[in-house]
């Protein structure tokens, strides 16, 4: 649908250049595909009306819900710092490999992305990286706006003035903001761009670019006499506080901290989804190095079985090759020597999940924890042979039961044998199988197996960071039975529970008589 | 013998069922004595052709010549002994149907009763079985057998055998059917229900105290409803009386005594030295399983 009349190109909200008249985004849209006149005369009315709030102004706030469409300029560059809510210096790097121009938050940031893509990265290679980005770097600003109830008026078409983009930026920001954005404009290091953020009316932002040249007296955004020559440009925003609520995470997960003990095949999967759902920093310990009989199923697959480094350091760069707004530290140490020798405090993370599938190192880790005053929420995930299922429990302070109550046995059990009370196998079997002799033993299960898993961890992982769930909680799933059956094995009386039942998860895990947490409230 | 007997009888055909605390499954190896089976004999015949009920315990009787085998009054009786010592004795009760309730007519009489003596009775032999199956079910069924079966050898071993000095087998059965309640807890992540046998038997026995007023009054669930204490004197409910208290006492003992090695001691006075015994040693538990296969994996 267009507009004709030359006048109104650009002028008002949702008609662009050529005329072109928005009335309807494509996405989630059904046609009625046997009633093509009843489509057609539907279009034009809502294109009319669409017409129509933009003269009478009805509609002039979308001039900021679509700025950026507005934005004149050509793009420059991609976004990769987390766009807070406070001014702050940035940087722009250009990425030597490619060629194109990076925003990042800080020297480190620029140093991470630049040697992402480098297969080696000896020390004495990083020094030269590092001495480079002074020359491939430049000073700017981050300015996020704090509310703009209003476009300017009249909305500027083409390039706006010096004039214009100043005042747009300074009528937005509070006093304090104001006195902030003066003193880095007069700061040492004169920056020479602006990525501005403007929230939208209706909830998300714009991330938009200003460059200044040639800056003759004070810096405009000074908000003094100086001049400059003043261009608008457009950004890619890979910055995670707009990509991760477009995946469908939530961006209030930026700022959780996770320690994740175990980078095997559920922790592998475990470490990607919760990056994915916005976790905004990653611990990852393991001291181990990924197998070549596991490569089936292990995330990071056969590349990595050439590099020799441990799981956790490699999951890590695949974290942040992947999402690289993501914090992610490694730690190629068991659990226990990372504790005793102080390497990972886990009171300053805000869960702590455990997945190494080792029950012995897990109920350590269970018991260490206890004691502890700042104890995080722990979780615990594990999986079972041959596809019968895997469990995800999450030990809270507010409520009884850790997971040395599902090794307690109850006190009336008569000849009770050392078992997990949520196990589906039956008590007293063997599992594991061998390759090759000695040394080989391995258990039986599926990358799926491990990855369903790792979703079942994952969800009540967020349900515990987001505060939706403060009780402790045993959650399982469970899966058809016909592989372990047909390998001659029993499973137990807990596999008989309705699966739906067994997903949604029971709190009754407390047992009196642990010798951890006791079994009572 | 049953084939025996049927081989040889003369006579109507019969089918035959377990009854009596064979059939219950609270039976307990005797002290002294010799192991009690009780057989019902149902023979497909009336007792209109068979007024007088001796006769056809009588011939029951003659199939099994050559056996040790009584003409009692409520039964006949085979002994079975191995170099003369009494390993069992069957009591087989004869049984004609009445009418088509499932009710039956056992033959009471022996040789030589006066006419009074001798009677077809009307029964139902395996009423106590029903209501309890009515009553309990599944585990909650065998921890009121267990119990059943421990007053029952407690029994045994504290009342003399002579006379109506000891409270009933099925007296103690019908109050365990009157007044058991099952201890049991739900391990709900397990799926498992776990029963505490001392705690449910020491409910049962302080519940039988408490209705002892004096007397322990105790009817059949089912006609004629008699009590089964009956026949006890006052004196003989009096000492019934004193030894349930002591059992309630050394119970609640038990219970109380958080070292397994000297409750089983106190357990042992009540149900003989055939009660399992938990020695100092076997409390330190699972030795045998420390290291186990767990099937867990991440």
């Amino acid at each position: 649908m267009f507009v004709l009349d030359e006048h109104l190109h650009g002028r008002i909200p949702h008609v662009f250049q050529h005329g072109y008249v928005c009335y309807q985004e494509h996405e989630g849209v059904l046609l009625d595909r046997y009633r093509p006149v009843a489509v057609a005369g539907e279009a034009l009315a809502r294109a009319v009306e669409t017409i129509r709030r933009g003269l009478t102004g009805e509609n002039k706030a979308d001039f900021i819900e679509e700025l950026a469409l507005y934005w004149p300029g050509p793009p420059e560059g991609t976004v990769f710092f987390a766009a807070g809510a406070q001014i702050e210096p940035i940087l722009r790097v250009l990425l030597p490999w490619t060629g194109t121009l990076a925003f990042v938050r800080d020297r480190a940031q620029a140093l991470e992305l630049i040697a992402a893509p480098m297969p080696f990265r000896g020390p004495e290679l990083m020094r030269l990286v590092e001495q480079a980005i002074d020359n491939l770097a430049t000073p700017g600003l981050y300015i996020p706006l704090e509310r703009v109830p209003r476009p300017p008026d009249p909305f500027p078409l083409g390039p706006w003035t010096r004039v214009q983009l100043v005042e747009f930026i300074r009528q937005n920001l509070s006093r304090s903001q104001k006195r902030r954005l003066e003193d880095h404009a007069r700061g040492r290091a004169k920056p020479s761009f602006a990525l501005v953020r403007v929230p939208k009316p209706r909830g998300g932002d714009h991330l938009v670019g200003v460059q200044f040249d040639d800056i003759r007296g004070t810096h405009p955004l000074a908000g003094a006499t100086g001049t400059a020559e003043v261009r608008q440009f457009h950004v890619e925003r890979r910055d995670p506080g707009y990509l991760v609520p477009r995946g469908g995470g939530e961006s209030s997960l930026q700022a959780k901290r996770v320690l994740l003990v175990g980078c095997g095949a559920i922790g592998g999967h475990l470490a990607l989804e919760l990056v994915r759902c916005g976790i905004g920093h990653l611990t990852l310990v393991d001291p181990d190095r990924l197998r070549p009989e596991n490569a089936y199923r292990h995330v990071l697959g056969t590349p990595s079985l050439g590099v020799p480094l441990a799981k956790s350091l490699q999951l890590g760069g695949e974290v942040q090759r992947r999402y690289p707004g993501v914090q992610v530290d490694c730690c190629a140490a068991s659990i226990e020597q990372a504790l005793d020798a102080g390497t990972i405090d886990v009171t300053r993370y805000d869960l702590v999940v455990s997945a190494t599938g080792d029950p012995n190192v897990d109920r350590d880790l269970n018991e260490r924890l206890h004691g502890l005053a700042n104890r995080p929420p722990l979780l615990f995930t594990w999986l079972e042979p041959l596809g019968i299922g895997g469990h995800a429990l999450a030990v809270q302070g507010a409520s009884s039961g850790c997971l040395d109550c599902l090794f307690t046995p109850h006190a009336w059990e008569r000849d009770a044998v050392l078992v997990n009370r949520a196990a589906f196998a039956a008590a007293g079997q063997v599992f594991t199988r061998e390759l090759a002799g000695c040394g080989n033993a391995f258990t039986p299960y599926s990358s799926l197996d491990a990855l369903r898993t790792a979703e079942l961890a994952g969800r009540l992982a967020l349900e515990v960071l987001g505060g939706r769930r403060q009780a402790s909680l045993l959650r399982s799933w469970k899966g058809d039975g016909a592989a372990f059956e047909a390998a001659g094995l029993r499973t137990s009386a807990r596999y008989e529970l309705d699966a739906s039942a067994l997903e949604r998860g029971g709190q009754d895990v407390a047992m009196p008589g642990c010798r951890v947490c006791g079994g009572c409230a | 013998m049953l084939d025996r007997i049927r081989e040889r009888l003369d006579g109507p055909s019969f089918s035959h069922f377990n009854q009596g605390s064979y059939e219950l499954r609270t039976g307990v190896k005797p002290v002294d004595g010799d192991y009690d089976i009780d057989v019902g004999l149902r023979f497909n015949t009336t007792k209109e052709e068979w007024p007088d009920p001796v006769a056809l315990k009588q011939r029951v009787v003659d199939a099994l010549s050559g056996y040790k085998v009584e003409l009692r009054r409520p039964c006949v009786t085979v002994y079975y002994q191995r170099r003369n010592e009494a390993l069992y004795h069957v009591d087989l009760n004869v049984y004609v149907p009445a009418g088509t309730d499932g009710m039956f007519h056992l033959a009471v009489g022996k040789v030589g009763d006066a006419g009074k003596l001798k009677e077809w009775r009307y029964t139902d032999p395996l009423a106590l079985s029903k209501a309890i199956d009515a009553t309990f079910a599944d585990d909650d069924r065998e921890q009121c057998r267990r119990a059943i079966r421990c007053l029952k050898r407690w029994k045994d071993l504290k009342f003399s055998a002579e006379g109506d000095a000891a409270p009933k087998g099925i007296g103690l059965t019908a109050a365990a059917l009157q007044w058991f309640a099952p201890s049991k807890e739900r391990d709900g992540v397990a799926n498992r229900v776990h029963y505490d046998d001392l705690r449910a038997l020491s409910g049962l026995v302080s519940t039988m105290l408490a209705n002892a007023t004096p007397r322990l009054v105790v009817k059949l669930p089912v006609s004629p409803h008699d009590d089964l204490f009956r026949r006890m004197n006052d004196e003989q409910m009096r000492v019934f009386r004193d030894k349930l208290q002591d059992l309630d006492d050394g119970l609640r003992r038990a219970l109380a005594d958080a070292d397994e090695s000297s409750a089983s001691r106190t357990l042992r006075r009540f149900f003989g030295d055939d009660f399992p015994e938990v020695s100092k040693s076997s409390t330190v538990r699972r030795a045998a399983g420390a290291i186990v296969s767990s099937g867990s994996a991440g």
